[in-house]
């Protein structure tokens, strides 16, 4: 992509165990632009959790980067060195995460944490500094800043201290965002506000986010261009729209037939039988074959790749209409 | 007395908690009344046989501390809880399916003993080979390998864990089931079996059903009523399909268009396609 | 973690000294209630090697001519039984205390860890000898009975140590009385007592062994340090303590062996013990399960 601000390639994360090493994620390609939402759907084992860690150069040991490059505005990285990945986080990019809670410090005043980010990456006086922590916390949203920054993280609601997180994740004016489940532990009202808050940033700061979830809703809500992950792997990429209206890999369109809605009870709600499989034990070829209702016998032993068609990028033989296998 | 249709009848029902002790410089803290909050803060309620009542709010509302109310697990601190009385003259209590898969299995049981205590202590069986063969029937309805009965729960995933606790909640014999957030916790393909198997066993042994949950699309899924929960109050309840359609209420309109709604996704103009 | 070749070490010494235990009314030459046996002409022999040494009393002899192997094999037998009374005693009335705390709450909690509490502010050896000077004064038998007086020591290890275990399993059951499937359970009619000794006990019994493997080396020195101070068990009853207390007069007259290898002994039995309860902590942590 021509003016791409970050480009992951060939990302693959794995870790030790007994019988040989693990890939939780394999092979994971993708590209933002500033200002650009992705979004990174997926059910738990899909890995997309550990993308975006080993992005943010978070990866939990014993994981690890087992290959992948990260392209940031021209310059090349190597996503093993965890030194490089290290300094970018915190600078260039930032991480948020589920709980609030868990990111920050139960014992210091949430004014204290951020002036203590904001000092270290800044490099700003006391006063400057206080400043800048006010108008962060101000501008997502948060009522009454000078106040709440003397707060501890258990006397603020859920909202808020989300809103605290994000503030401290814009301290250093990152160019990327990772977020991770951002508004799972939130009710309904004040995800919806921390949604609109998350793009309000992309749209102004030309901030690029990358939004990890298991649901698609929130994705869809946010995201201008979305990537599904199963075991691992990337099986089909495309604007929102597109993948939510005309999903056409059969797990996507599984995951799409699944979903209840406000609107209307479905006749026919539980498409995918089974479970998502497990890092340790994926099935040969095609990682959805045993789940899918499509699959000709090339699925069972013939692992399909990314293919161009229908105007994104599809990992099926089936749905791709490959033109050198016999259709069913 | 209560007379059909209904199955439960909720009067006036208050439930307080005391505020933990959240310190202080004073010795004498102790010694202090703690403050109270209502969780609960007079319901009424009537749940009609056979149907499946939603009870849907945000975190805190005390839509669980309801449930646990009227299951039993918690005694009001004034108000009633009436059951219709069954035909046989003896009621069975209600039973729980919780959110959580991890902790709803004693680890150290195999699932067979967890199947077979409320058989035993409900009276329904007493003999090792009628207890079994109850155990194995109950398996099978919620799709589980009947033979698996001597296994941990740490031999299944979460989405057979829910099935395993579905399958326990049958066991006793229930005429009202309570799903607490019940497929929260699970993956989206999964939470789908789970609510058609749920739907499903309702229809099949014409239970009544409370279903709690935050999500207001699966609650639309599942459930015939539905009652708006927020600070302890119902604000409103109605049919879950006219409700949705036409909110009576500002806060529940409010609940309604913050879902995050997957098919009224904006088309970006930075989109390809 | 010590390396494997440690804890191999451990478990044979271990495993040796167990065996004497129980095999020691057969192997030992003196039995320590046979006074007859007893020849004062063969007292305060030296080990074999040493000069003046005889082979049928390999670790030398004290100086009422016992023999001191045979001592030690008795010595090291009291000092196990005693041991593993005094800690399953402590751990099944630990254990009970913590259920019936967690499990009934309010007053009788607070009572039981209060108790726990003043109990811990005092020395586990210090309460220990309170219990028996108690017992000597109400129960005259005690200095001269060996078996009434290893009754005792039983009990006072027991009383000295409970409270850890009553802690412990307190906490796990309150973190287990929380989890749905307790709710479940009553759901299905199970009362109190059911749910506390059915269902919570065998998840908090994990953290109770931890403990009462490192309870175990701890029980042989209280013991062995009551029966030093001559609040233990008596002198004609065997005992690893009591033939420290003696052969210390003896040190200094060139007798050395009287006082050096019952604490051998000693030392042994408790640094294996801790190392294999240390394997133990390690073996059992959740993390790896």
């Amino acid at each position: 992509m021509p003016d791409a601000l970050m480009e992951i390639a060939g990302l693959s994360v794995g870790f030790p165990s007994p019988g040989g090493e693990l890939l939780a994620v394999q092979d994971v390609s993708l590209s933002l632009r500033p200002g650009e939402v992705l979004g990174m759907v997926g059910e738990s084992g899909a890995g997309k959790s550990l993308a975006g860690a080993a992005l943010a150069g978070l990866l939990p040991a014993p994981a690890r980067v087992l290959a992948g490059t990260l392209s940031i505005g021209g310059e090349r990285i190597d996503m093993h060195d965890g030194d490089r990945m290290s300094r970018l986080r915190g600078t260039t990019v930032s991480m948020i995460f589920q709980d609030p809670l868990a990111a920050l410090d139960p014992l210091m005043r949430v004014g204290d944490q951020l002036l203590e980010t904001i000092r270290r990456v800044r490099r700003l006086a006391p006063a400057p500094a206080r400043t800048l922590a006010i108008e962060l916390l101000a501008s997502t949203g948060l009522p009454e800043p000078e106040t709440q920054m003397r707060r501890y993280p258990h006397q603020l609601s859920g909202g808020m201290r989300q809103r605290v997180v994000i503030a401290l994740a814009m301290a250093p004016g990152p160019r990327i965002l990772v977020a991770d489940e951002p508004t799972t532990a939130l009710d309904v009202r004040t995800q919806a506000r921390i949604l609109a808050l998350l793009r309000g940033i992309a749209d102004e700061q030309g901030v690029a986010i990358l939004v990890i979830s298991h649901d698609l809703g929130v994705v869809a809500a946010i995201a201008d261009r979305s990537a599904v992950l199963y075991a691992g792997r990337i099986v089909e990429t495309g604007s929102t729209a597109t993948l939510v209206h005309a999903p056409k890999h059969p797990y996507t369109r599984g995951l799409i037939d699944s979903l209840a809605s406000v609107h209307a009870r479905k006749a026919l709600l539980a498409p995918i039988p089974g479970s998502p499989p497990h890092a340790g034990a994926l099935p040969g070829g095609c990682a959805f074959h045993p789940r899918c209702g499509d699959r000709i016998e090339r699925c069972m032993f013939e692992r399909p790749p990314l293919l161009r068609a229908h105007g994104r990028e599809i990992a099926c033989w089936v749905a791709a209409g490959d033109p050198s296998d016999p259709k069913r | 007395m209560i007379a059909e249709p209904t199955l439960v009848r909720i009067r006036g029902l208050r439930k307080s908690f005391a505020l933990p002790d959240t310190g202080g410089p004073s010795v004498w803290r102790w010694a202090a009344r703690r403050p109270r909050v209502a969780a609960v803060a007079g319901i009424d309620l009537d749940i009609l046989q056979g149907e499946c009542l939603a009870l849907v709010g945000e975190s805190g509302c005390g839509k669980t501390t309801l449930a646990r109310l009227v299951a039993g697990l918690d005694r009001p601190d004034s108000g009633a809880i009436e059951f219709a009385p069954l035909p046989a003259g003896r009621r069975r209590a209600p039973q729980m399916v919780f959110q959580d898969p991890h902790a709803s299995l004693n680890p150290r049981w195999s699932i067979g003993r967890s199947l077979a205590e409320p058989i035993r202590l409900g009276g329904l069986a007493s003999a090792r080979p009628a207890i079994e063969e109850r155990i194995r029937m109950l398996l099978e309805q919620v799709g589980i390998d009947p033979g698996a009965s001597d296994r941990y729960p740490h031999q299944f995933s979460g989405g057979q864990r829910q099935r395993i606790s579905i399958a326990r909640a049958l066991a006793a014999e229930p005429t009202l089931l309570i799903c607490d957030e019940p497929t929260s916790a699970l993956d989206v393909s999964v939470q789908a079996q789970i609510l058609a198997l749920l739907d499903a066993l309702r229809r099949e042994r014409r239970l009544t059903m409370l279903f709690i949950s935050h999500d207001l699309a699966v609650v639309r899924q599942i459930s015939d009523r539905v009652a708006v929960m927020r600070e302890g109050s119902i604000l409103e309840t109605g049919e879950t399909a006219s409700l949705f359609a036409n909110p009576a209420q500002a806060y529940t309109a409010e609940l309604l268009a913050a879902v995050p709604d997957p098919f009224a996704v904006r088309r970006s103009p930075a989109s390809g396609d | 973690m010590p390396p494997v070749a440690t804890l191999a070490g451990a478990s044979t010494v271990l495993l040796l000294f167990i065996a004497g235990a129980v095999l020691a009314p057969w192997i030992a030459v003196h039995h320590p209630h046979e006074l007859a046996s007893l020849d004062l002409s063969q007292s305060l022999r030296p080990p074999v090697g040493f000069a003046g040494s005889d082979w049928r009393y390999p670790l030398g002899t004290d100086e009422q001519g016992r023999d001191i192997l045979s001592g030690l094999l008795y010595g090291i037998r009291s000092s196990l039984i005693v041991a593993l009374a005094a800690v399953g005693l402590a751990l099944v009335g630990g254990t009970a205390a913590g259920l019936v705390a967690a499990g009934r709450g309010g007053f009788i909690d607070a009572v039981l860890m209060r108790l726990g509490d003043i109990q811990l502010a005092f020395p586990a050896i210090l309460v220990a000898m309170l219990i028996d000077g108690v017992a000597r004064a109400v129960l005259p038998g005690v200095a001269q009975d060996g078996r009434l007086a290893t009754l005792v020591i039983i009990i006072a290890i027991a009383l000295a140590n409970w409270v850890a275990y009553a802690r412990v399993v307190r906490t796990a059951a309150c973190v287990e009385l929380r989890k749905d499937y307790v709710a479940a359970a009553r759901l299905a009619g199970a009362r109190r007592a059911r749910i506390m000794f059915a269902h919570i006990l065998p998840n908090v019994i994990g953290a109770t062994l931890v403990l009462a493997s490192i309870n175990f080396a701890t029980a042989i020195m209280t013991e062995a340090t009551l029966s030093f101070l001559g609040v233990g068990l008596p002198p004609n009853s065997p005992s690893l303590g009591t033939m420290v207390a003696i052969g210390y007069d003896f040190l200094f007259s060139g007798e050395w062996w009287l006082v050096v290898l019952p604490s051998l002994a000693l030392v042994a039995l408790c640094v294996s013990l801790n190392l294999l309860a240390d394997r133990l902590r390690d073996g059992l942590d959740p993390r790896l399960r």
